[in-house]
């Protein structure tokens, strides 16, 4: 369990160094598209870091943290990857698909429609990061707090 | 596929799934710079998104 965590909490500093290793942009690359790869990387690899912390012990995070744990049950809640689609995932990776999917229509028509919807969509999923970023941050700190089995 | 079958191979199942995210986050790299990818590597995108969304930890709470 404490390994668990450890290894959660350098993956979420990996996270960081990926952050750190966005700047690069090639000649002749859009940068809308190139902000959702990088916004799609991100977002995956936080949703998944929180939520593996938090499935680590949910009972403890739903005593200790409440709206922590509210938080990872909301991204969790089950629900089409796709409008009309009859694959179930969690809410989470059906906000991504929705990003990527509107970065596929950008591509394919590139007009002002397109990149204010795939705008609005990098919105909600940046608003939702963040707030993902928030929680991790108490995440850990209750993690810290615990003391583990047979310490001194 | 008996559950008790399932629940044997849980690890390398799990272990399958984290391979394929890192296999596809390596495929995304480039992308991370020119926004420009292989079409069928968005197909080993949405996979892993797929067994990341199903997977425990993304799974509602027990009652």
């Amino acid at each position: 369990m404490r390994t668990k965590i450890i290894l959660l909490t350098i993956a979420s500093g990996c996270l960081a160094l990926l952050l750190s290793g966005c700047a690069h942009l090639q000649p002749g690359a859009d940068p809308i598209v190139v902000r959702t790869e990088q916004s799609l990387t991100v977002a995956q690899a936080t949703f998944d870091t929180f939520l593996k912390l938090d499935n680590a012990d949910r009972a403890l995070v739903k005593e200790k943290a409440p709206a922590v744990h509210a938080f990872a049950t909301w991204l969790r809640e089950p629900q089409p990857i796709s409008p009309g689609s009859s694959t179930i995932v969690a809410r989470w990776a059906g906000m991504i698909a929705e990003v990527d999917l509107a970065k596929l229509t950008y591509k394919a028509n590139r007009s002002e429609q397109t990149r204010e919807d795939l705008e609005k969509e990098l919105r909600y999923l940046s608003d939702t990061v963040a707030g993902v970023q928030d929680y991790l941050a108490q995440l850990k700190t209750i993690k810290r707090a615990v003391p583990v089995a047979g310490a001194p | 596929m008996p559950i008790a079958a399932l629940l044997t191979y849980l690890p390398q199942l799990i272990a399958a799934g984290e391979s394929l995210f890192g296999f596809v986050q390596k495929l995304r790299e480039a992308a991370q710079q020119s926004g420009e990818w292989d079409p069928t590597h968005e197909d080993q995108f949405q996979a892993s998104l797929i067994a990341q969304g199903q997977a425990p930890e993304s799974l509602p709470d027990k009652n």
